[in-house]
């Protein structure tokens, strides 16, 4: 309707209309809105056209609220004192002239005509200055029984005018608040009566509404979003709603808090984020994965949109796997894990994928000393946004560097990640969403070894707002993941060696709105087909023997429903229920054991077949949520969380190795679904003017049929690896503490845990019982971790950022002493996990330098600059013995044992 | 494998760093007492090894085995009485006491004050070795055992003690004798072209005679020699000893036979925690290495002679050097060439039919003497 018509063209319209019929009304909120996306609203609303000269209506602002108003007098409000005048036809149809209103020639016989001549318009104050204008919303006469009302509406971005997801609306009195859909929607049900509204952009602008709420309505805000992103603080969902927030135990990170954090070699480590919450180690720095509530790796979901990623990290755990342009926010659920979720034991790591904008086509990339990264968004035509984003590494360099120690000379590291989204708006109710993700890594450190391994997500999802009220989404996707070594050590022993994994899933969520419920329900199947490993001789010569262990496939149904109510003023709750079944599906061939004895060669009893697609085994079970909340008063609140987790997919890690080899295994006859439980409760309070919010969780934790492995157990390649696992009991417990300030110049954290994590291998019967049977450390047992990010903005172009992480040296299973026995020397090795590496400590700095903030700039360009362990402590990764000259001798390994300085250039167009 | 992962982070030593790293441990965990045992019930003479763990960290780590010395060691009936271990020296105990079998006894150890004790213990009986044989093909001889489980014994050990004759690359019956100046032909005491090698096999051979049909391990490999091997070239005699396990003694000895220190890489084993039947009596829950057992050990043994597994080619791998030294040393050079040991006369030269000197080797080439002993083992059958 931008398009200019001809008044000429209007004549000749063929308008067999009939008479008028002026009943159509119009509700909405309009706040601040250019007149022409005004008329596109009103336009889908009522089905009515819009003709018009768009330079008769430039620079219109278009700033009210309606409720059931005809919209004859809407549009009349709308045009006061403008000079604009309008004619609603009868084919609904409206007409805006400058000057005066046209006369429809043909039209006396045919319809009337609608004739308003506007009363010129007072200023009253309430277009330029929103912020103090007090919105009307809803009709007293609706409802007036209920106390409260619904307000509802989308937020969206001034500048680019696309909704803002994860931006955050809160009622500072009761500090009610709600965060903004992937849509930009938000819901709020208050008391009915004066409020005032804040709304904060992730980039943390925020922007007050005072409302008058009479009845449900609908408002919807455009506020600025940051162009400044690097200098603003700003949880997406999180902090200033700790206090209110019904779930416990969650924490959401914007990727700009991600950003300001000193990254190793420059490079934004989504995951290194993480661990800056409580709750939340890792066993070393250069680890796959982290650790959450004494859980081991392979208990965290970690999702990017839609897909399950298995391995987030390149150069086993080096650089995050993650390009951070191609991320707008993460969220972990380390508590209560929504109900839609479920599937793994110890969290949720829901990282949300970046969409394009829909203005123009930009971009955005990074040159640091090792990688690059380079994203491109924009409009795809009217309705569809697309991004892509790559980057890849070139510290090949880096290890030329040591060309001269003739050893090193066949080093190589490659990787590279990329990703393309799109997002198509097929009109206002439906959706489709396409997110891909893809990396590989290949490397190696001497001529002998190499590896590599590619991760593979694809997910398309359709989403439809059924009613105002339900929202449905449909998802297909796909994730892969593949692992390989080739060891060419000397061509008789030289390997392949690799596993594979890939599931297959089809999920549909809904949501349910009422003013006092939030529904969740739904279903997901995921059918796994994995390859638990292989390893085939390499080359002629090799002697290795070709082994094969069989596929495994399974498949895994659950369906949930899950309910957020608010119950009082002060209380509110969720209950969820998942009901998970499994099935591990032929081929497939078993050793039985003998009856209540434990799983031994000695105790094989016989041998089962199963044909193609036969259940092998079925397991099945409720996951249960449950949450409550509080409000003590205004300021703080209590919360409780009680949750119970399956987990049908398991990673075998052998804890010896400096390096992570891990296999996945699926669960099977004698290998079941690892099942857990927590309870944690929560105290939530801000101080300072809710400048600074403090919490403390408690948390209590046991998991069943956890694995841990025999004395001498091999895990690769174990074709009854049920003879070498040992069911294990695992129990956790710990508190721990936030304060993190949100406002001013000076912000950051201090997160402090103390928690414990402890295994014991269950009274089921079992070879061998660990420690004798008593509990032990598991191995990322770290009682004390301590995290302080303080972050100082100068300027708003410079902002420097001190990180400080602590931690208790985690468990080792140590080689004490050798002796000879059975005419053999052996080595003695102390109780499992009985020792512990030395501890962990390290200060990091980072200076961000941000370019001048000029909007109409080419490009916006930043500097990050720091440096990385800045004592050039060497923390210990690693503790590892071999064998030399005879005796065996032990070495720590430190990976960034010196202080590590940076730069990386970033900029965006 | 290993060397490719170590130098992963040797690498990345722009920024990383490996030091050697020397874990603060506590005493008990360094010298912890190991007792090694299978005494025979029957009163043949059967020894209990007593020793220490030796450290691994640290520079002067001392000698490679610490026995326990001047231990005071007895078995004890439930019924009280003692059936003392006599100390042999070098940290072995003899046992060679008929005892009740029907009974339970617990070892004790009395040692540097502390005082160890078993848990109880229950003579096995053994079923005996049914079979010894071995069978030739392209891989070279594999030994092997049969034997039968019974209703209480289904667990077994397995060790052997192989003894062989083998002649050096030089056979020479010469001496030079240095009192004389002479070269002698050596007395049958001094010979020195046969001897007989004995090795103490480290192999742990263990089976559970439930995973058969009927309770029998047939042919059950205990130990291979591949063509070509040294063992074989003359004469070659196995001593197999059958020992019963209780099924936790059986599990002990899986543990062990697992234990290496193959550690570090992918494929290696989890460490294997090891304990056993023993414990200090002041404080239970200190570690102690050793599983003792009480039975009848059974044993067979095999010869097996070359012409058996003719055709058998040795490699000789141990004299795989030797050369006779090009010269022929007369009299007057005998000194000079073999008065300092390091040459033997290896071969006689004659001219017509008398010797005019002898072709020399290194002593190591003639000298079986120094890989063996030239006394024949009491037990030898030719």
């Amino acid at each position: 309707m931008k398009c200019v018509l001809a008044i000429v063209v209007l004549l000749f319209c063929g308008l067999g209309a009939v008479a008028q019929q002026d009943s159509v009304r119009v509700s909405g909120i309009y706040r601040e809105m250019p007149f022409f996306r005004f008329v596109q609203s009103i336009e889908f609303e009522t089905g009515y056209r819009f003709v018009f000269r768009e330079s008769d209506t430039q620079g219109l602002m278009v700033n009210l609220q309606a409720q059931d108003v005809e919209l004859r007098t809407l549009l009349g409000q709308v045009l006061a004192g403008t000079g604009l005048f309008f004619v609603i036809d009868g084919d609904r149809k409206v007409w805006i002239t400058k000057g005066k209103p046209i006369t429809l020639g043909f039209s006396t016989g045919y319809f009337e005509l609608q004739f308003d001549s506007i009363p010129p318009r007072t200023e009253d104050g309430l277009g330029a200055f929103a912020k103090n204008q007090v919105f009307a919303i809803g009709r007293e006469t609706d409802n007036p029984e209920s106390k409260k009302a619904t307000l509802s509406g989308i937020v969206s971005s001034v500048e680019y005018g696309k909704p803002m997801p994860g931006a955050v609306v809160v009622e500072k009195v009761n500090f009610t608040q709600t965060v903004a859909d992937r849509e930009g929607r938000y819901s709020i049900t208050l008391d009915k009566g004066r409020h005032t509204l804040y709304v904060q952009s992730i980039g943390g602008y925020q922007e007050p509404r005072h409302i008058d709420l009479k009845g449900d309505g609908i408002l919807n805000v455009e506020i600025p979003e940051s162009v400044l992103s690097l200098d603003e603080v700003v949880v997406s969902s999180g902090a200033l709603s700790q206090v209110n927030k019904l779930e416990m135990g969650v924490q959401s990170l914007s990727i700009a808090e991600v950003k300001r954090l000193p990254a190793v070699m420059g490079e934004v480590d989504i995951l290194r984020g993480i661990l800056t919450v409580p709750g939340v180690n890792t066993a070393g720095e250069a680890t796959v994965g982290f650790n959450v509530r004494g859980g081991s790796a392979d208990q965290n979901l970690i999702l990017y949109g839609a897909s399950t990623v298995f391995n987030p990290s390149h150069v086993f755990g080096f650089f995050s796997a993650f390009n951070s342009d191609m991320v707008s926010g993460v969220e972990l659920h380390k508590s209560t894990v929504p109900v839609n979720y479920g599937g793994r034991l110890s969290s949720v790591l829901a990282i949300e994928p970046q969409f394009g904008r829909k203005e123009k086509i930009g971009g955005s990339g990074g040159i640091g000393i090792l990688t690059s990264r380079l994203s491109v968004d924009g409009p795809l035509g009217e309705n569809t946004t697309f991004v892509v984003g790559a980057r890849g590494t070139y510290s090949n360099w880096a290890l030329d560097l040591l060309e001269e120690n003739a050893e090193l000379s066949g080093s190589q590291v490659n990787f590279y990640d990329w990703n393309a989204n799109l997002r198509h708006q097929i009109n206002e109710k439906n959706s489709l969403e396409l997110t891909s993700y893809g990396s590989r890594d290949q490397f190696r450190f001497d001529p002998d070894t190499s590896y590599s391994y590619k991760n593979l997500n694809l997910a398309l999802s359709w989403r439809r707002y059924i009613s105002e009220r339900l929202e449905g989404k449909i998802t297909l996707s796909r994730d892969a993941y593949e692992f390989n070594i080739e060891g060419l050590d000397n061509p008789l022993n030289s390997f392949d060696y690799g596993f594979d994994i890939a599931q297959l899933q089809l999920r549909t969520d809904f949501e349910y709105r009422t003013e006092k419920h939030l529904l969740d329900f739904g279903f997901q199947g995921i059918q796994y087909l994995l390859n638990p490993g292989h390893m085939s001789p390499h080359g002629a010569e090799s002697i290795v023997t070709d082994r094969q262990l069989d596929r495994e496939e399974g498949r895994e149904f659950s369906l949930f429903i899950g309910d957020e109510f608010q119950w009082t003023d002060r209380l509110a709750f969720n209950f969820g229920v998942r009901y998970m079944l499994y099935q591990l599906l032929g081929p497939a061939q078993f050793k039985t054991y003998a009856e209540g004895m434990p799983y031994s060669p000695g105790n094989v009893s016989g041998e089962v077949d199963f044909g193609p697609r036969e259940v092998v085994q079925t397991y099945h079970g409720p996951e249960l949520r449950f949450g409550g909340r509080y409000l003590l008063d205004k300021k703080s609140s209590l919360k409780l969380g009680l949750s119970t987790m399956r987990q049908n997919i398991h990673l075998l890690s052998n804890s010896s190795v400096i390096t992570p080899t891990d296999s996945w295994k699926l669960s099977d006859r004698y290998l079941k679904p690892q099942l857990g439980q927590q309870a944690s409760v929560g105290y939530f309070r801000t101080i300072f003017k809710n400048s600074v919010e403090v919490s403390t969780e408690f948390f209590y934790r046991e998991m069943e049929n956890l694995l841990d492995y025999r004395s001498g157990a091999s895990i690769i390649l174990n074709e009854h690896l049920e003879q070498d696992a040992l069911n294990t009991d695992g129990k956790s417990y710990g508190a721990e503490f936030l304060i993190k300030k949100n406002m001013g110049n000076l912000r950051g954290s201090l997160a402090y845990t103390y928690s414990r994590s402890l295994l014991k291998t269950s009274d089921e019967p079992s070879v061998e019982k660990i420690n004798k049977g008593k509990a032990y450390p598991s191995n990322f047992d770290q009682p004390h971790n301590l995290v302080v990010v303080a972050n100082y903005e100068a300027t708003k172009r410079i902002n420097t950022t001190v990180n400080l992480s602590y931690s208790t040296g985690r468990p080792i299973t140590l080689p004490a002493a050798e002796f000879d026995y059975g005419g053999s020397e052996r080595v003695y090795y102390t109780d499992r996990n009985a020792y512990r590496i030395p501890d962990y400590f390290r200060i990091d700095l980072s200076l961000n330098l941000e370019g001048s903030h000029k909007v109409d700039k080419l490009a916006h360009s930043s500097w990050s600059l720091g440096v990385y362990n800045l004592l050039g402590r060497s923390n210990p990764y690693s503790v590892y013995f071999v064998p030399d000259q005879g005796q065996l001798r032990g070495y720590q390994l430190s990976i960034f044992a010196r202080p590590i300085p940076y730069v990386t250039y970033n900029f965006r167009f | 494998m290993r060397k490719g992962i170590v130098f992963l982070f040797l690498v990345l030593s722009l920024f990383a760093c490996k030091e050697p790293f020397e874990p603060e441990l506590s005493e008990a965990n360094l010298r912890v007492l190991t007792v090694e045992g299978y005494l025979d019930t029957e009163g043949k003479p059967s020894e209990l090894y007593l020793g220490y763990t030796r450290r691994i960290y640290g520079d002067n780590l001392g000698p490679g085995s610490t026995p326990a010395v001047g231990a005071e060691v007895f078995l004890e009936s439930s019924e009280g009485n003692r059936y003392p271990l006599v100390d042999v020296g070098d940290g072995f105990y003899q046992f060679a006491q008929d005892i009740e079998e029907e009974g339970s006894y617990r070892l004790k150890i009395l040692l540097e004050g502390e005082g160890y004790t078993s848990e109880s213990l229950h003579p096995l009986i053994s079923t005996p070795i049914e079979d010894i044989g071995f069978e030739k093909d392209e891989r070279g001889v594999e030994v092997y055992i049969t034997t039968k489980g019974s209703g209480t014994v289904e667990d077994f050990l397995w060790t052997f003690t192989e003894t062989y004759a083998f002649s050096p690359k030089f056979v020479s019956p010469y001496i030079y004798r240095p009192e004389t100046g002479e070269v002698d032909t050596r007395r049958p005491e001094e010979t020195i072209y046969l001897c007989f090698r004995t090795l103490n096999s480290s192999d742990l051979i263990l089976e559970t005679s439930s995973n058969f049909d009927e309770g029998v391990i047939f042919k059950k490999p205990i130990t291979r020699i591949i063509p070509g091997d040294e063992r074989l070239s003359t004469r070659y005699s196995i001593l197999v000893s059958q020992m019963a396990l209780s099924p936790e003694a059986a599990e002990f000895w899986e543990t062990m036979r697992k234990n290496t220190d193959d550690i570090g890489t992918i494929f290696s084993p989890m460490p294997s925690n090891i304990t056993g039947n023993v414990s200090k009596d002041l404080d239970p829950s200190a570690p102690v290495i050793g599983f003792v057992s009480l039975g009848v050990i059974q044993e067979r043994r095999m010869f097996i002679g070359v012409q058996e597994v003719s055709p058998w080619v040795n490699n000789l791998e141990a004299y795989y050097d030797c050369e006779l030294d090009a010269d022929t040393v007369s009299a007057s050079g005998f000194e000079e060439r073999f008065g300092t040991g390091v040459k033997f006369p290896a071969m006689a030269v004659f001219v017509e039919s008398s010797i005019i000197g002898y072709r020399s080797a290194l002593r190591r080439c003639v000298d079986c003497t120094l890989r063996g002993s030239n006394v024949k083992p009491d037990f030898w059958e030719d």
